[in-house]
């Protein structure tokens, strides 16, 4: 399935949290989950299982969360979760085990409540630049304004090591130089 | 030294701070372009424009300015420190390093951690790797971190979910072979709460690495 | 959009004129050298999207410097379409003909192929000397550097540079030059 499709159908989003979520606090945005289950149907078993053994240490430990326990006969097990934004989201636990919604529940604590799509971006900013976007003319030196073109200085290639001719002219000169020493002593 | 002037009011380059020992890189000496192009570096304008013409002689008299580069080095940092100190640095941004990602973030940003990541929704963290900071005026480079207790940045984790189902759709052509395998990685919303530079930047604290530690 | 950031856009989206002296530069190695700037990619806000590359004028394309005996090796194939329409020029016939056309195609061969690659190759100006039009010349603000330097001939020297030019060893007596 190409992007494409996928935008036809799902859409996508950039990061985002409901109401400046996080900037003074962090506020709990999952308020209320439903356990469904049927009592006598083996699809229902695990789900059984952890509201015999987990549901009350979750309700402990999320005060903020109001859990509602539904049996239906002969229907099988889902999680509803409903967030403060009015965001909802379903989901079906038909023979999974007691671990899987553990994980499920985890999963749905710690949503937004916004639908699941895929992100353009990974990252959001109020302020895309602090020290200025760049432009072209950024770190130049200002001389180069002020050249008139076509300039020799700024097209020739700058010489990396001595040349074999520059070597010799240097060798010529301390020659020299050493020459011109030896002369002024003597005299 | 005015190249050196020049390089050093975009950007200050500081050493290993723990040491207190400010390093700064003169681009005026640094005959390659292509040499500093890895760095983050601003080009040696000063260098590319002086052409040296292939008869002039390359030995030339090297002044001892090393108590000079000293005293400027002092100089810009006492600045960056003075903004810092009188909160004039405005708003601050910060290089961090996290999950083997480098993430530029701003107090109020959101990020996601796309990998595994323990922390919880409500969890205010503190992220340690800080690679740079830097505000309108200046910037800090770290070689790679800054000093551990030099820069704060703090995070709040906001969101912890799945990200869209992914499809990763296997077909081997004319051979009857595919395969379609869904994956949904773990999400980690952050928002970015605060920036800040603790202390003088070529200040010494007594006691290092012992910031929001318990002992 | 207020004024200023009217201007942020502009100064950051603004087209750039770069000059190139293709003077006893090799056009293969050049033309990895232009290709980032006419597509934008040597910019910090490239992406494959934004509209972003820059123009850039060749001159002294007369002068170039092709590798080894490429002058004579080196084939360029046109097909007019037609049965037996086929040609093949070698590379000095087509400077002869065009001293443009071979950092033209070379460019062109080394842009990425879509769409945008005849848009692109638009913004390349060449000039077979350094007479270039002022309309073009006025818009030009920087210099790319050459790759290779420009080699000088004997008789470039002044003859004051010549004659003081050191003298490693004399020539024996009999050694006959040519």
């Amino acid at each position: 399935m190409t992007t494409k499709t996928w935008n036809l159908f799902w859409g996508s989003n950039f990061v985002r949290a409901p109401l400046q979520n996080g900037v003074g606090r962090y506020v709990q945005q999952l308020q209320r989950i439903t356990f469904k289950f049927c009592k006598t149907h083996g699809g229902s078993k695990g789900m059984r299982e952890y509201i015999e053994k987990e549901l009350i240490g979750f309700a402990r430990e999320n005060p903020g969360v109001v859990v509602y326990v539904k049996p239906r006969r002969h229907r099988s097990p889902c999680l509803k979760a409903e967030y403060l934004n009015g965001g909802e989201e379903y989901i079906s636990t038909h023979v999974n085990t007691c671990e899987d919604i553990v994980k499920w529940v985890e999963y749905l604590r710690g949503r937004s409540g916004y639908p699941v799509e895929r992100l353009r971006k990974y990252h959001h900013t109020d302020y895309p630049s602090i020290q200025g976007p760049w432009t072209p003319w950024i770190h130049r030196h200002p001389g180069i304004n002020i050249k008139e073109y076509p300039c020799e200085e700024l097209s020739a290639v700058q010489p990396t090591e001595i040349s074999a001719t520059q070597k010799l002219l240097e060798l010529y000169e301390q020659q020299k130089q050493q020459q011109e020493g030896v002369g002024s002593t003597t005299s | 030294m005015a190249a050196l002037r020049a390089a050093l009011r975009t950007c200050t380059r500081l050493g290993n701070i723990g040491v207190g020992e400010v390093v700064t890189r003169q681009t005026a000496a640094v005959p390659l372009v292509s040499l500093c192009r890895g760095l983050r570096t601003p080009p040696a304008i000063s260098s590319a424009l002086s052409h040296a013409t292939p008869w002039t002689s390359q030995q030339e008299v090297v002044v001892d300015d090393t108590e000079a580069e000293r005293n400027f080095s002092h100089e810009v940092i006492e600045k960056v420190d003075k903004q810092v100190r009188e909160g004039l640095a405005g708003r601050l941004f910060a290089v961090v390093f996290l999950q083997g990602k480098q993430h530029l973030v701003t107090p109020g940003d959101l990020m996601v951690v796309q990998t595994f990541f323990p922390p919880n929704t409500g969890d205010s963290l503190r992220l340690e790797k800080v690679m740079m900071v830097g505000s309108r005026d200046f910037s800090l480079y770290g070689r790679p971190l800054l000093g551990q207790d030099l820069v704060r940045v703090e995070a709040t984790v906001v969101e912890k979910t799945l990200s869209h189902c992914r499809i990763y759709f296997y077909n081997r052509r004319r051979k009857n072979s595919r395969r379609t395998k869904f994956n949904r990685e773990t999400h980690t919303i952050l928002r970015i709460n605060r920036i800040e530079i603790t202390h003088g930047i070529n200040e010494v604290p007594e006691v290092t690495g012992v910031d929001g530690r318990t002992l | 959009m207020s004024a200023a950031r009217r201007v942020q856009q502009w100064a950051t989206f603004g087209r750039m004129w770069y000059l190139y002296d293709g003077k006893w530069q090799n056009p293969l190695e050049s033309a990895d050298k232009i290709v980032p700037y006419l597509d934008g990619s040597h910019k910090p806000i490239f992406h494959p999207l934004n509209d972003s590359g820059d123009h850039v004028v060749v001159i002294n394309s007369r002068d170039i410097a092709l590798p080894g005996d490429e002058w004579e090796k080196r084939v360029y194939f046109h097909h007019t379409g037609y049965a037996g329409g086929a040609t093949w020029t070698l590379a000095w016939q087509l400077h002869e003909a065009d001293p443009t056309m071979i950092i033209r195609k070379t460019v062109y061969n080394k842009l990425s192929k879509n769409l945008l690659r005849r848009g692109r190759l638009a913004r390349l100006h060449i000039f077979p000397d350094d007479k270039v039009p002022d309309s073009i010349l006025k818009n030009v603000s920087a210099q790319m550097r050459q790759l290779r330097p420009v080699p000088r001939r004997l008789d470039h020297y002044p003859q004051e540079e010549l004659e003081n030019f050191p003298k490693i060893f004399d020539w024996p007596k009999d050694h006959v030059i040519n």
